[in-house]
């Protein structure tokens, strides 16, 4: 850091004086929700745990105050905070307060502590008419996770610490943060990872209020589980989006730490959102779902450890600390305490029916946890692998990205395989005949689109099997889609209302199946990026030409221009397709040298069908340099799924509105909780 | 000023967590338990009629093989029937249920049944029952009984 000058007096003290009391506060005021909560419970003292959750919902206040005092400090330049001097500048402009604050490990604590306050508060009021026993425990387990990132910054990394000596400058903002996609990817896949926290507290609030066996909590926990996936579902897409365009190698994915990390958690709450739907139509899989959301927080938390300084090296963690192991000690003890409590009330799991065949429905679910399970493991074995090579033999072996193809990838085809099959098949039992009924369309297109493909000259029989695969899955899809419009058109509506009805009637099962298509876009582009791209890697001077696949292309010029705070050359190229001329595409490379980090951006010309992308190298005097061009097929696709998967989960989300159900009227004689 | 700051700070948290003992909130907070077995028929309840119209739906798009489509239209209709009778409802108030789940089946049915007359048939558990081919109630008052549990079992 450079020195600078001891200011005669520091500039704006309150607000930041204001945020530290606040930090303060936020941290008792949760551990006594955290204390009143579940004392309270498990005494049965209702006015305790009442005071508990109305503290509870003032921690989102005083968490509020400490980041406005951090985003006054960043606003107002005071290089007084450390924070402040460690992650901006004086010629930051103002619109990158937002990414710098959680840039650094204290700030992103401060951003995670508003997500569980604000979650938390908005769980607790949902879950408290509903689950009332469940709730107080709910709450605090939820004060618990609280508690931690308070009293990590409180103690450790507090984001309002003053500096002893003031500089007249900070250090600036990581050069690879200022890119659009920054602005959204890092703050939520952060949330996404510690939102798992709140479908955990009210699984495990309702274990340890005895009711885990009920079932009447799965439908409050779907929902937050839903809402927690389709977060990090969005941060894991962006991220992909954000190394394909910012990290400048032309890939999206690389099985690096920090993106195993985000994948792990994920992977475990897709399995808990789809088998929590057999705890609640039949009232199975109890055991399995509480085993489901304990490994998704346990994920969730390692997916923290990993990216605040955990050690596993990986390309892009920006959140570096040696605070890590905090975050395992964490893990260790939510995962401790979760492990007694599950065996503590393995009785109340017992499921109410057993499985009625192996063909149904249950039994796809049963195998979808299973291997998404083994994808989970497989992924976090490679991970942290180097550890333990380390540890054996001092040399660090990293698992690198043909282990987890090579394993993963069958895995996550069968897994496509069974999202086609599986909401094919009834619930119960299926006989042979309903099995060829339901599957004669979709295996039909299965077997045509193989046989295209491969008269049509494609080679790679893994990929052939996964567009196989994928078009059995688009399908059935479709094919109910169409029946189920025509059966309602027989009834008197048009085609579109008759469309929207079927959706309406049967969102949660309809939105699902959006969700689905949208994941059969991003395998689409991953399957035909992954096994049919094509690169060269050539060496350049200006007036070259070259082409790859019917492109040709001219590298016209490169210009360079010196700012305040980076070297950056833009290089120009002529680009035709065939006889088309497509335009001047410019990939450029940036240094910067306080930070001493280069930057690159591709140019991308992207289409429905392929991405053209050039990547440059460093750049000689001359303009000469090494440019990777390549032509990834399909990824389009991959980017557009991202809006059909948010609107699928909203459409499942969407509570039914229909005239008054079936509804089981209880005798009067029958005291109940429920108004 | 900023002592004041601080008195606000810790006054907002206070008064939440005092407010609930001076005012004697908290009744509704941890209500007494309803009875565990009736809560757990109701779930039994909804899962039997969004089986119901599941299967109802499958076969109404030509997903389900009719056989397939009559035996789980069968478990489900037992399920409902043999909740009804535990609930203690009474007999009117069953007609009016099971006339709502038709109802609601409609919504998911475009075609009738491929064999209409099908007849009484006997209950896929005990055998010894006849159920109306319509709604799946036993036709013999009484003799209802939970498939899962063993036989004799009633939910009182």
């Amino acid at each position: 850091m450079r020195k600078g000058v001891i200011l005669d007096s520091r500039r704006n003290g309150l607000m930041i004086d204001a945020g530290q009391i606040a930090l303060v506060m936020s941290l008792l005021v949760a551990g006594y929700a955290t204390v009143a909560s579940l004392v309270g419970a498990s005494l049965k003292v209702p006015q305790l745990t009442a005071s508990g959750r109305f503290g509870l919902y003032t921690v989102p206040v005083l968490v509020s105050v400490s980041m406005i005092g951090v985003v006054y400090a960043f606003v107002t330049h005071e290089f007084s905070v450390r924070y402040v001097a460690e992650n901006s500048s004086l010629s930051m402009p103002k619109v990158y307060t937002w990414v710098a604050i959680y840039a650094g490990n204290a700030g992103s604590m401060l951003y995670l502590a508003m997500v569980v306050s604000i979650l938390s508060v908005l769980a607790v009021f949902h879950l408290r008419r509903r689950q009332p026993h469940a709730a107080a425990y709910a709450a605090g387990l939820m004060g618990l996770m609280l508690m931690f990132f308070l009293g990590v910054m409180v103690f450790l990394a507090n984001p309002l610490e003053r500096l002893p000596v003031i500089p007249a400058d900070g250090q600036g903002i990581n050069p690879l943060l200022v890119h659009f996609g920054m602005f959204i990817h890092p703050p939520l896949q952060m949330m996404g990872l510690v939102s798992v926290v709140i479908p955990f507290s009210i699984a495990m609030g309702a274990l340890l209020a005895g009711r885990g066996g009920q079932d009447d909590w799965v439908d409050v926990a779907r929902s937050w589980a839903m809402v927690s996936w389709l977060i990090m579902t969005v941060g894991l897409l962006l991220g992909a989006w954000w190394a394909y365009t910012i990290l400048g190698w032309g890939g999206y994915w690389a099985w690096d730490p920090v993106e195993n990390s985000a994948l792990m958690p994920w992977l475990a709450m897709t399995a808990f959102v789809h088998s929590i739907m057999v705890q609640k139509r039949r009232g199975m899989f109890r055991m399995w779902n509480m085993v489901l959301i304990i490994v998704a927080v346990t994920l969730a938390q390692m997916g923290m450890f990993i990216n605040r300084g955990g050690p596993v090296p990986s390309v892009h963690s920006f959140a570096q600390s040696t605070m890590g192991w905090l975050f395992l000690l964490f893990m260790a003890f939510t995962l401790l305490g979760s492990a007694t409590a599950f065996v503590w009330r393995l009785d109340s799991l017992k499921s109410r029916e057993k499985l009625d065949s192996l063909v149904s429905r249950e039994s796809m679910f049963l195998l979808q946890n299973v291997l998404f399970l083994i994808v989970a493991f497989v992924t976090l074995w490679g991970t942290v692998f180097p550890i333990f090579s380390e540890a054996a033999s001092d040399v660090t072996i990293t698992v690198g990205r043909p282990f987890f193809d090579l394993v993963n990838g069958p895995i996550l085809l069968a897994l496509v395989f069974i999202m086609g099959v599986g909401p094919l098949l009834p619930w119960r039992r299926a006989s042979v005949r309903t099995v060829v009924q339901a599957l004669k369309y979709p295996a039909s297109a299965a077997i045509v689109t193989g046989v295209v493909l491969v008269a049509a000259g494609l080679d790679k029989p893994p990929a052939i099997v996964a567009f196989a695969t994928f078009a059995l899955v688009i399908t059935g899809i479709i094919h109910e889609w169409i029946r189920g419009t025509h059966s309602r058109h027989r009834r008197g509506d048009s085609y579109p209302v008759a469309f929207v009805r079927l959706i309406s009637a049967n969102r949660p099962r309809y939105g699902g199946y959006i969700v689905h298509l949208a994941i059969i876009m991003l395998a689409v582009g991953a399957t035909a990026s992954s096994f049919y791209s094509v690169q060269r890697d050539l060496v350049m001077r200006p007036g070259d030409s070259a082409t790859l696949g019917d492109y040709s292309f001219k590298y016209l010029d490169v210009r360079s221009t010196s700012y305040r705070d980076r070297e950056e050359s833009v290089a120009e190229f002529e680009v035709h397709k065939g006889d088309s001329y497509l335009g001047i595409m410019r990939p450029f490379r940036a240094f910067y040298p306080d930070a001493n980090i280069a930057g690159t951006r591709g140019a991308i010309r992207s289409t429905v069908i392929e991405d053209f992308y050039i990547v440059a190298s460093e750049f000689d005097e001359d303009g000469r340099a090494v440019f990777r061009v390549l032509i990834n097929p399909l990824v389009w696709w991959m980017w557009a799924s991202g809006p059909l998967l948010i609107l699928g989960v909203v459409v499942a989300l969407i509570p039914q509105r229909q005239p008054a159900p079936a509804t089981l009227r209880v005798p009067a004689n029958v005291r109940t909780a429920r108004a | 000023m900023l002592v004041l700051v601080a008195v606000l700070l810790a006054l907002l948290p206070a008064i939440a967590i005092i407010y609930p003992f001076v005012r004697g909130l908290g009744h509704d907070e941890l209500p007494e338990e309803e009875i565990s077995s009736k809560v757990e028929l109701g779930l039994r309840w909804d899962a039997a009629l969004a089986g119901l119209k599941s299967a109802e739906l499958d076969w109404s798009i030509g997903r389900l093989a009719e056989g397939d489509y009559r035996w789980l239209r069968q478990r489900y209709m037992t399920e409902a029937s043999v909740v009804m009778k535990a609930m203690e409802i009474e007999e009117e108030q069953q007609r009016d249920l099971l006339a709502s789940i038709e109802r609601e089946l409609e919504e998911a049915r475009v075609r009738a049944p491929e064999s209409e007359d099908a007849g009484p048939s006997t209950c896929p558990e005990c055998s010894s029952a006849v159920q109306c081919p319509e709604c799946g109630i036993s036709l013999t008052a009484g003799e209802t009984e939970d498939p899962d549990l063993p036989h004799g079992t009633s939910f009182e």
